[in-house]
């Protein structure tokens, strides 16, 4: 009986550890980096992670790029994006499953420019495209979005004292 | 009098922010196919829709309401955009190789069109290329899986042996389940018996 019971805790123990360590591995493909000028940063998680042409970026990621740089993209939907100087956008959420219905983008600027054409999903599901700023969600139904968050001041001073 | 109502306006003005950069600025432009879509635009205080082309909007603060649309400049958005408007990239392009039946080779009729996928990842450069294997309804599903998966690694060897990385390629396969023209089982379709190649 005891043994039973231990080696069922051990079992569900084992299981819940090893479906938790899939579910982190598991981010969603959101699609790769297309093209980089100057100097990129990667941000999964905790971690800075190597970027450059053909890195393929998951759900979650965080780009930043610095005062010279910039950086283009190219979602699985065929979204096609970039980003200006001094910018930084999280890829929060992606679904592209068409055969099953299940659509949805969010991306989040924080700070910079950034130039969105879209693809699939804000054609396929006009409105479930949306792009999240400090001061306001567009969604997009259909084609080109320009966005620009200006620095904050405390940014700016930030910039000035690096 | 009048002097007060100045002084009004201009305590009003930067109350309201006129003075101010905004938090955030939304530009609807034409694509580059030249048609202009529909975005709108929401926080806690309103929500307002842009529909022309070069139509732009500022938001002071996410619980305050959008100043009044109006229409930017080429040169407005050059300034502001020029830098990232460079680096958009191409959109991908997607290419199909097909098959004989019950057949990995890839079908001699489609080497032309391998050599398009070879021209488009050569003058992009590309470093990420998905390459989905599928087949008709001819046979049993099972041995359909393993074959989609067949066809996908011939295409993979034939780009690899021209140089291009197999780190920069993505096999995907999913048998008789995708077909482009839906059967019978069993019928064969060689339109369906493929590999959809995408450059990006």
């Amino acid at each position: 009986m005891r043994k039973h019971q231990l080696a069922l805790i051990l079992a569900i123990t084992i299981t819940a550890a090893c479906s938790s360590s899939l579910a982190e591995s598991q981010e969603e493909l959101v699609g790769s980096i297309a093209n980089v000028k100057g100097t990129i940063h990667l941000l999964r998680g905790q971690n800075e992670v190597a970027a450059g042409k053909g890195t393929r970026l998951y759900a979650s990621d965080i780009i930043r790029t610095d005062a010279e740089a910039g950086v283009g993209v190219v979602l699985r939907d065929d979204t096609t994006l970039s980003l200006g100087p001094s910018s930084e956008l999280k890829m929060s959420e992606f679904k592209f499953k068409p055969d099953e219905g299940i659509l949805g983008m969010t991306l989040s600027i924080a700070k910079g420019t950034l130039v969105y054409i879209s693809g699939q999903i804000a054609k396929l599901a006009p409105g479930s495209a949306q792009i999240e700023t400090p001061a306001g969600v567009a969604a997009v139904r259909g084609t080109e979005l320009l966005v620009e968050v200006p620095a904050t001041k405390a940014e700016k001073q930030a910039e000035k004292a690096k | 009098m009048k002097c007060a109502n100045v002084m009004v306006l201009i305590l009003l003005c930067v109350a309201a922010g006129c003075a101010k950069t905004p938090r955030a600025s939304f530009y609807l432009v034409p694509d580059p196919e030249g048609r202009v879509g529909e975005v709108t635009v929401t926080n806690q205080a309103a929500s307002v829709t842009l529909n022309k082309a070069n139509e732009t909007v500022a938001a002071m603060r996410v619980d305050q309401a959008f100043k009044e649309s109006r229409m930017a400049t080429s040169e407005e958005i050059e300034t502001k955009f020029g830098d990232a408007l460079a680096l958009v990239p191409p959109p991908p392009k997607g290419f199909n190789i097909y098959f004989h039946t019950d057949s990995s080779k890839v079908d001699a009729d489609s080497l032309p069109m391998f050599e398009q996928v070879l021209a488009e990842v050569r003058q992009r450069d590309s470093h990420d290329i998905s390459l989905n294997g599928h087949t008709d309804r001819t046979g049993e599903a099972d041995w359909n899986m393993k074959l989609s998966l067949e066809r996908a690694n011939a295409v993979k060897v034939l780009l690899v042996e021209q140089g291009v990385s197999a780190d920069y390629l993505t096999i995907e396969y999913y048998g008789e389940s995708k077909p482009v023209i839906p059967t019978e089982d069993n019928v064969s379709e060689p339109k369906n018996r493929r590999v959809e190649v995408v450059v990006r």
